[in-house]
């Protein structure tokens, strides 16, 4: 377990079974009831990131195949649709299948349709022999699938039930469409309290003989917003960065929260055209480094929030909501963006001068 | 002097050629030779003039630039007598030369009038239009006054003469001046010609290809114009070789508004006809057997002129880069206010200078534009005004065409203070017309929108870069959420990201509403927007980069890592990890500790597949991390201060260098038993002696511990072992000696000249 692989902590200490699981042992029991019994229904994680969904997948496929399904390969595949080759990596075992439709973007329909029916279409050959007499298939990011795909998903789901669960995983139902809700049982998976978050990186601290004082463990767990995974991996940074750890040890955020707060200095600072220029530029740049465009909205409306009267805070939440809702729509999220920057402007704008008067 | 008699080219229609060669020969003649001038009367009308040469002397064919057909009959050399006669004194009041002179001038005056004259005959076989005949009236102004001659082309002359010129190249090829030589085609076999509507260029092309003594054949938007039948009429044209020799004229193929071929398939496979045309021409010499069996081998032996609007035409794309552009540009105002009066003249219409000015603006220089408008307010009044042009809603082509123009008039409010037009709008608008501008500024841009409507989406993105930088009054921001709600719109009409297109036809309000919220008065310059495509080539190349990171990853920690978890989450502190940021640069004087951190980082960074690759930049070699993660993580504008990524390649370097090792190491453990490690031992100070870069290699630090190691550099340098300065046993010293012997034997200095100065030599795997 604690075999120095190579691989950083967040990999090397994710626990592997449900048993090792330390977080949320309410939800893990019944996990590991419904493992032991013969039928499991289709499953839908979902939960923030950085909760452990995935971990949790793993344990439950660990629980249900023993060993075995944890070797894996990983295939990457082509698929030639039309004229356009688009290529997705599935990580399989003999038991189970990991994918990630969201990878290929708009083709996302033909790789449920495809690939999906294929696995679930063939038996496994030991069915007898083997414990469960299904294969299991994993699909990420299912919040991110078109809604062809979605409903694409939705007969296969049924029709194939003998042969082959699904367990989807996302971060929001908000975007699974009923039928597929209604598929599954739904698996919540909330965030570690920061009391977890603390003991695992003890234990974590333990393991490597690295002196870590409590301080400094709930300061890293603060940063991280209780998710876990960024609360682990900075938690190695710092110690690369420095060790033994100075008792007022600077745990950095990442940069691009640390941009958005910026972002909300300036825009607080000043409200102007010239400004909105400004920090349009800094939109790009966010959205150069990928950061997905409703992480901004939530986080800029976070900062700003904190900025703000009370009074206006009403608003500032009406309005960011507004705009996210039409970025869904939408297919420019620049344009959202900026339109509720420029909203808050306006609206902080006249506030002040609401306040002068 | 080769001198023509007249009789030798009684069919001579094109004139131009005699002129170019009289041109040629003018001044031999001039000294030679006294000339008389004999103008004839118009060659079309009276072709019978032709027994007007007096065949008893040689004579000299010309043509004035008009086609008026001029006989110069030569005169025999000026005899003794003259000269004797001038030097010796003067018989006449002036001198017999100055008359003659004189003659000749008169003449040409004349002939100069004439050629005025001829200049007003319309180009059919209309007579002088200055008595405007029932029949005029009929005929519209812009094909009554159709320049027919070149020196008539009312486009600037240097492009004028560039096509010409272009033309003239095929002279050649076409009428082959030597025979049995071979003609050699042209470089350039097509020509665009582009410009604005109005400008002139069907006419320059038709009009050059008949003073070129070419037949024009002409495609156009109204022919059939399907693959099929375009390549058979674009053959037919350029093949016609035989009737050439029959006494024909040749072909010249004009094909108009090509760019007007539809997009899409039919537009692509009209140019790719030209292009396979151009590409046959070209593969022909090569003379493979393959290519004779083709039916139809051909050569592009006829010039073939393309003309279209805007050459930057996506359906033009691969056609602009194959063949020689023109860009045609619209006729100066004076020029064309110059042609206007002498059509007005000529039509009896009277009407001032200025009034043609502001005529010229209003159509902004559209030649075809203004004659039409022109004729309109003839038909009216017989003295045209100023103010009639101001009246009068016809003949506005104000209209902004292409998207840089539509740009402009939305964020421009349109004030013409400086012209002639603005000046009277102003004047306009203080008698009570307040409205007028705006709206026709309103109008014209909804036209201008809707004729763009493809290209609706480019002018959005085009308004969203631009409209924060125009100085709109907007204290309370409200303007601008306006406008963004109007861009919000414009993305919902048009179909959002599930494109449908329903409502795509109110999509057009967007920009109109813009422009009325955020439109000044002041200046503005549109370029082209940059930003958003910059962003998305950028996004995507992070994108990939990400990509191959996971691609990457080993099997068991592939699926709990996607894209967004590894942007928002992981990257940063796997760069932070992977940072030797305190590590000093000279590997060998490693503290143990600081090894094992360096081991530490190669295990992390094998692990993730994560190398350093050597990369030559501007003549240094760079180290880069790759995939390159390292790219994406200075962000710009940031207040931080990012992780210090470089200037430490010898880290670098060396990291990679270990990590080669390490992966050499994995495959001989696999391949062979272990090597014992006391020989691995034993060559290290060998390879210490080495003057390259022996830390590549690895020092590991014990062997600092080693005894003497100066002793182990004599031995090796003299060639000859010093036994007093082992003291160890014979058994390993000779174990020792063999080591060596065997080190020697495989070591080769090469100096490798160009890339390093550092001595290369034979290392075995065992060794390492």
């Amino acid at each position: 377990m604690s075999k120095n692989d190579g691989t950083l902590w967040v990999d090397r200490y994710r626990p592997t079974s449900l048993e090792k699981l330390d977080i949320h042992t309410d939800l893990t029991n019944q996990l590991k009831k419904m493992c032991t019994s013969d039928n499991l229904p289709h499953l839908l994680f979902y939960g923030p990131s950085g909760a452990g969904k995935k971990t949790r997948v793993k344990a439950v496929l660990r629980s249900l195949f023993g060993a075995s399904v944890e070797k894996v390969k990983v295939e990457h595949k082509a698929i030639k649709i039309n004229t356009k080759t688009i290529e997705i990596s599935i990580v399989s075992s003999s038991h189970h299948v990991e994918v990630n439709p969201s990878d290929v973007e708009f083709q996302d329909r033909v790789v449920v349709q495809e690939i999906i029916k294929e696995i679930a279409q063939s038996v496994p050959l030991d069915a007898g022999t083997a414990q469960k007499s299904f294969k299991v298939v994993v699909l990420h990011e299912v919040d991110k699938l078109s809604k062809d795909a979605q409903h694409a998903l939705r007969r296969t789901m049924e029709k194939y039930v003998a042969t082959c669960r699904l367990i989807l995983v996302c971060n929001s139902t908000s975007k699974v469409i009923d039928p597929l809700r209604s598929r599954c049982l739904p698996v919540r998976v909330p965030l570690p309290t920061i009391k977890e978050i603390t003991s695992t990186l003890q234990s974590i601290a333990k393991k490597e003989g690295v002196n870590l004082s409590t301080d400094l463990a709930n300061r890293i767990a603060e940063q991280s917003g209780r998710n876990l995974r960024k609360a682990i991996l900075s938690f190695e940074a710092a110690k690369v960065k420095q060790y033994p750890f100075a008792p007022n040890q600077v745990i950095e955020r990442a940069d691009w929260e640390d941009f958005i707060k910026q972002m909300a200095d300036e825009i607080s600072q000043e409200q102007s055209p010239q400004r909105l220029q400004l920090i349009r530029s800094r939109f790009y740049e966010l959205l150069v480094h990928c950061i997905p465009p409703e992480i901004i909205m939530k986080n800029l409306t976070m900062e700003l929030l904190g900025r703000v009267d009370t009074e206006l805070k009403y608003d500032v939440v009406k309005w960011a909501a507004h705009y996210e809702q039409r970025m869904q729509t939408g297919s420019k999220p620049i344009f959202h963006l900026e339109a509720f920057v420029a909203k808050f402007m306006s609206l902080y704008k006249q506030f002040l001068s609401g306040l002068l008067e | 002097m080769s001198k023509r008699k007249a009789s030798n080219s009684p069919n001579e229609e094109n004139g131009e050629i005699e002129t170019v060669s009289l041109l040629n020969r003018g001044s031999p003649i001039s000294k030679r030779a006294k000339t008389t001038i004999t103008p004839k009367k118009d060659q079309t009308k009276k072709p019978s003039s032709y027994s007007h040469i007096d065949h008893a002397r040689d004579a000299i064919c010309s043509t004035s630039e008009s086609g008026e057909r001029t006989y110069i009959s030569l005169r025999e050399k000026p005899s003794v007598s003259m000269k004797t006669f001038r030097k010796s004194g003067q018989l006449l009041a002036t001198p017999i030369n100055d008359l003659l002179d004189q003659m000749t001038n008169e003449r040409i005056e004349k002939a100069y009038q004439k050629v005025q004259e001829a200049e007003k005959i319309a180009a059919g076989k209309q007579t002088f239009r200055k008595q405007k005949t029932a029949s005029a009236s009929n005929q519209m102004w812009v094909d009554k006054y159709k320049p027919t001659r070149f020196m008539e082309l009312l486009s600037s002359e240097q492009s004028n003469r560039a096509v010409l010129q272009w033309l003239k190249n095929w002279d050649e090829t076409v009428f082959g001046t030597q025979a049995g030589k071979l003609p050699t085609p042209p470089a350039s076999k097509i020509l665009l010609l582009s410009g604005p509507p109005g400008a002139g260029k069907t006419t320059l092309a038709h009009v050059v290809a008949k003073h070129c003594g070419y037949k024009s054949v002409e495609i156009n938007a109204s022919d059939d114009r399907t693959t099929k039948v375009f390549e058979g009429k674009v053959r037919d044209a350029v093949e016609m070789k035989a009737n050439w020799i029959g006494g024909n004229k040749p072909n010249c193929l004009i094909i108009d508004e090509i760019d007007g071929i539809h997009e899409g398939n039919e537009g692509e496979s009209a140019v790719n006809v030209l292009l396979s045309l151009l590409r046959e021409d070209k593969e022909e010499p090569t003379d493979n057997p393959d290519k004779k069996k083709k039916k139809s081998r051909l050569q592009l032996s006829r010039p073939i002129i393309c003309i279209c609007n805007n050459q930057y035409a996506p359906s033009l794309r691969k056609l602009r880069t194959a063949v020689t552009v023109f860009d045609l540009d619209k006729p100066t105002p004076t020029r064309l206010i110059q042609r206007l009066k002498e059509v007005c003249m000529a039509e009896g219409v009277r009407v001032d200078q200025s009034t043609l000015l502001s005529l010229c603006e209003l159509n902004e220089c559209d030649v075809r534009s203004c004659l039409h408008s022109l004729q309109f307010l003839a038909a009216k009044h017989s003295t045209i005004t100023s103010s009639h042009i101001v009246d009068t809603s016809v003949g506005l082509k104000d209209i902004p065409r292409n998207i840089f123009e539509l740009w402009q008039s939305i964020f421009q409010k349109q004030s013409k203070v400086g012209s002639v037009l603005g000046r009277l709008l102003a004047q306009k608008r203080r008698e009570g017309d307040k409205d007028k501008e705006n709206n026709s500024q309103l109008r014209n841009l909804t036209v201008g929108l809707n004729n763009s409507a493809s290209d609706l989406k480019r002018v959005m993105e085009g308004c969203h870069e631009h409209f924060l930088r125009v100085n709109y009054i907007d204290p309370m921001i409200t303007k601008t959420v306006e406008t963004y709600d109007w861009m919000i719109f414009f993305e919902e009409m048009s179909g959002g990201a599930h494109g449908s297109w329903e409502l795509s036809k109110y999509s057009t309000t967007a920009p109109l509403a813009i422009h009325n919220l955020c439109s000044t008065a002041s200046q503005f310059s549109s370029k082209f927007p940059t930003v958003d495509r910059n962003f998305r080539t950028k996004r995507n190349e992070n994108r990939a980069t990400v990509k191959t990171f996971l691609h990457d990853l080993q099997p068991a920690i592939h699926s709990s890592y996607t894209h967004d978890i590894l942007f928002l989450d992981f990257i940063e502190p796997l760069l932070h990890i992977l940072q030797p940021t305190k590590l000093q640069i000279n590997p060998s004087l490693l503290t143990p500790q600081e090894r094992e951190e360096i081991n530490q980082l190669i295990r992390f960074m094998s692990a993730y597949n994560v190398r350093y690759k050597t990369k030559r930049e501007a003549d240094k070699l760079v180290y880069v991390m790759e995939p390159s993660l390292e790219n994406l993580l200075p962000w710009e504008g940031s207040n931080r201060k990012s992780v210090e990524f470089s200037g430490r390649d010898g880290m670098k370097e060396f990291i990679s260098s270990e990590m080669n090792r390490e992966k050499f190491k994995k495959k001989t453990e696999i391949e062979t038993p272990k090597t014992p490690s006391t020989t691995n031992q034993k060559t290290t100070p060998t390879k210490e002696n080495s003057p390259s870069k022996g830390r590549l290699w690895g020092s590991p630090p014990e062997k600092k511990n080693k005894p003497n190691p100066p002793v182990g550099q004599v031995k090796d340098f003299f060639g000859r072992p010093l036994q007093p300065a082992s003291p160890s046993t014979p058994k390993k010293a000779a174990a020792a000696r063999v080591v060596e012997e065997k080190e020697k034997t495989s070591f080769k200095y090469r100096f490798q000249e160009g890339f390093t100065n550092a001595v290369r030599r034979t290392v075995y795997m065992k060794d390492l």
